[in-house]
């Protein structure tokens, strides 16, 4: 969202000096134009623009909020490259964006296919609601309850493996489950939120593509594979960028349900900001990692801006 | 040239000649002016000199650790105190947190943006923080001034509760609420095991022993249960082993208040100006085998489950799936709360191990260092620890009260229990070593290495001794970089 609201600020600017080079009516009109994106450009400045640049230069200093600030200079960047908890947490991020990412994506989709094809159009929409109600869930609810669920020795969910005959999974109290655990739960929550994307595009594609292909003797998968996944790249695409943006950010799961254990196996980057900014007062080293997971994000959104063209069909 | 075109010409004369690489130019400057004037100019001290000039020194702004549920048992005692004191007006504002370190934070973040506040409530944890940063005031001129007014409370507080709340000789709390890990157990369980109500003085021997008979009643069915973290956690069983996790020792000073309201009481003579912990000693062997016990119950014995929070074990004890957890008074409620009756539970002492020592928490509440009405702040302090008021607070057994009187006032157990409620405030009196759970200037990054090692343990994933070791190397790096 920062990144559009940057990107749009840009072009604001670029247009904002443009005006200058109007006709007296043309300007005018510019500048009710101003006017009216004028409250949404102050908002961002102040809440988004103004504590990032305030961000920026704080991670030259050593701040405890109460203290006077000192200037450190690069010290926060190279303790940051030096500490093994942000480097594992960094590592941590970035597995559970790549689980969650990919398994909403499959299961959304998938669903999504599964519906269009077999499901009455009048059960679909029940159906979308139905599984959007996770989504609409306040996270921390869903983290307390799957906390119960997942208990290695008295949740329910070991109790019926059990009953299986099936070994008992430590889902959080293992550093190898606990975070797959995380993103699973958080892949149930969230995967709604694409589903409906995808449904949404698929009703909206051209039937006469899939009549064609049909009188041509593509069978269904062929019928998906050529016809319905290149004309949902943008959606996918979409999806694929707001997953990225929105679970870099992670912080609520892992924080109530396993505190970033066992040891720092479901730290996460945005808990490590958090617990060093808020709990250890380290305000400039705090603001060091949001920047650099600021940077991240950054780069991996102009990647994929950069390489949308070779994948994604807008026509 | 045509007339419009000369118009033009000369209207863009006119104009400052602005490119858009010199408009964002000048863009860029004016932000990055702008926050550094911003950063040298809140990055200090001056948010706390000059808070919200609007607010009336009439009217208190007290900070609690809780919910907005928690304001609500405060109307009473509010209603009171103004009534008491016409014109004067309390505000308390719930911080609600997962645990007291994350409401530190919240606390110091809130006062750090300029909010007038004038009380906080602050827990063992958090008073060197907020002492060491001068964000409190020491009470001492006001015990002082109301010396005679202040003997009556002194002498119904256990004087282990009061050191705590001194630092580097100066007192900055009145402890107000206590609590010392006990064992809650399961009557029912305990019955159906075939076992008799524990002694005060059982054993750890004994304690597994009931552990393991109490599992062996069904395969979902625990002896014990317990969380991890840092009240409550390995802590107590470090401390019944005879060690503790820092070093403690008494900090000079203080000699004031001890002269002068504990004279001639025995278990104060070593007291000092407060506790100073100041080096690890997480890798000595009592605390390695105090792991190693906890990590038996789990991975050996098969008695305790993967350890988890408070909540949690509220549910499994009141649904008979767990035999014993450690708490303090605030369970009572929560266990009658979730349907138990009085005589479905009660409590013990900690078993014996090396020592019986008992490691505890307090709380209370700390004027602010720059409060517009400290006077006003300290008057209501004296209203909140009058035993009426503290009465009416943990009725319910909601919690348990700083002052012996209200916690052995039997009226607070009739309805409710436990049967054995002496030992609330016997941890005090009857075991004078109990001592408060060790709390340095850096208790938050204290708690996170303990948990992250006790968890790697607990999990399997370290032995007892590596997960020590580590966690010792860890705390003496943060020790070092701070003055405790």
């Amino acid at each position: 969202m920062s990144l559009r609201s940057l990107f749009q600020t840009y072009r604001s600017c670029q247009q904002l000096v443009q005006v200058t080079n109007l006709s007296g009516m043309r300007r005018r009109e510019a500048l009710s134009a101003y006017l009216f994106i004028a409250p949404t450009f102050l908002v961002f400045l102040v809440f988004l623009m103004g504590p990032m640049v305030f961000s920026l230069g704080l991670s030259f200093f050593s701040w405890d909020i109460i203290t006077p600030a000192r200037f450190v200079g690069f010290h926060n960047y190279i303790a940051i490259l030096e500490d093994p908890r942000f480097l594992q947490s960094l590592g941590n991020t970035c597995v559970f964006v790549s689980i969650v990412v990919v398994c909403n994506l499959l299961v959304a989709l998938g669903l999504a296919a599964v519906l269009q094809c077999f499901v009455p159009p009048s059960l679909q929409r029940w159906y979308c609601s139905t599984y959007m109600l996770p989504v609409i869930i306040p996270i921390s609810s869903i983290a307390i309850v799957f906390g119960f669920l997942l208990h290695n020795d008295l949740g329910v969910v070991n109790y019926y493996l059990n009953m299986l005959s099936l070994p008992k999974i430590p889902w959080l109290t293992s550093s190898n489950w606990a975070l797959v655990s995380i993103a699973l739960v958080t892949v149930w929550k969230s995967f709604g939120f694409d589903l409906i994307l995808f449904v949404a595009a698929i009703q909206r594609l051209p039937r006469q593509l899939y009549d064609a292909a049909a009188i041509d003797g593509a069978s269904k998968w062929q019928q998906f594979a050529w016809i319905t996944l290149p004309l949902l790249s943008p959606t996918i695409f979409f999806a694929v960028v707001v997953g990225l943006i929105m679970n870099f950010q992670i912080f609520d799961q892992p924080y109530v349900m396993t505190r970033g254990g066992p040891g720092d196996s479901t730290r996460t980057l945005v808990m490590l900001v958090y617990e060093d900014a808020f709990g250890a007062m380290r305000m400039g080293y705090g603001s060091t990692m949001a920047l650099l997971l600021f940077s991240i994000l950054l780069v991996l959104t102009i990647i994929q801006l950069r390489f949308v063209q070779r994948w994604v069909h807008y026509g | 040239m045509s007339s419009v075109e000369q118009q033009r010409h000369l209207s863009n004369q006119r104009k400052p000649s602005y490119s858009r690489r010199a408009f964002l130019k000048r863009v860029c400057w004016g932000v990055g002016l702008a926050a550094t004037t911003a950063i040298t100019q809140s990055c200090g001290t001056h948010a706390m000199q000059a808070p919200n000039a609007t607010v009336h020194p009439s009217v208190l702004r007290a900070v609690l650790y809780g919910t907005p549920a928690k304001v609500e048992t405060f109307t009473n005692l509010t209603r009171r105190f103004e009534r008491a004191y016409p014109g004067r007006k309390v505000e308390w504002i719930p911080v609600q947190a997962v645990e007291w370190d994350e409401y530190f934070g919240k606390v110091i973040t809130m006062i750090a943006s300029g909010q007038s506040i004038d009380l906080v409530e602050v827990g063992t944890e958090g008073l060197q923080i907020f002492a060491n940063k001068a964000i409190i005031q020491p009470l001492d001129p006001f015990v002082q001034a109301d010396q005679r007014e202040m003997y009556e409370y002194f002498s119904d507080v256990a004087p282990q509760l009061v050191e705590v709340m001194l630092h580097k000789g100066q007192l900055y709390m009145l402890p107000w609420l206590q609590g010392a890990a006990l064992i809650f157990y399961n009557k029912q369980l305990f019955a159906q095991a075939g076992l008799e109500s524990p002694a005060d003085d059982w054993s750890v021997d004994e304690f597994l022993t009931s552990a393991q008979q109490i599992s062996a009643l069904g395969d979902d069915i625990f002896g014990f249960g317990w969380p991890n973290r840092h009240w409550g956690g390995i802590i107590p069983w470090i401390f019944v082993n005879d060690s503790n996790l820092l070093t403690e020792a008494h900090q000079p000073g203080g000699e004031w208040l001890w002269q002068t309201f504990y004279a001639g009481n025995h278990i104060a003579q070593d007291a000092g100006g407060g506790f100073v912990w100041k080096h690890s000693r997480a890798n000595e062997p009592r605390n390695i085998e105090a792991l190693q016990f906890l990590q038996d119950l789990t991975w050996q014995h098969a008695v305790a489950p993967s350890p988890t929070d408070h909540g949690q074990l509220a549910n499994f004890f009141s649904t008979n799936r767990l035999g014993m957890l450690p708490a303090h008074r605030f369970m009572v409620g929560r266990l009658i709360s979730a349907g138990m009756q009085p005589g479905d539970f009660d409590v013990t002492f900690m078993p014996r191990w090396r020592s019986q020592r008992h490691q505890f928490g307090t709380s209370g509440m700390a004027i602010l260092s720059d409060s517009h009405s400290p006077e006003l702040a300290w008057t209501l302090i004296k209203w909140m620890i009058r035993p009426d008021e503290m009465s009416a607070y943990v009725q319910g057994g909601v919690h348990t009260s700083a002052r012996r009187s209200v916690t052995n006032d039997l009226g607070q157990h009739a309805d409710i229990g436990p049967e054995n409620w002496h030992v609330f405030y016997d941890v005090f009196d009857t075991i004078p070593d109990t001592a408060p759970i060790p709390a340095p200037p850096i208790a938050k990054d204290m708690t996170n290495i303990l948990v992250k090692y006790v968890g790697l343990a607990m999990a399997n994933e370290l032995a007892p001794h590596d997960a020590m070791e580590r966690m010792h190397m860890d705390l003496s790096d943060r020790l070092l970089a701070v003055d405790v």
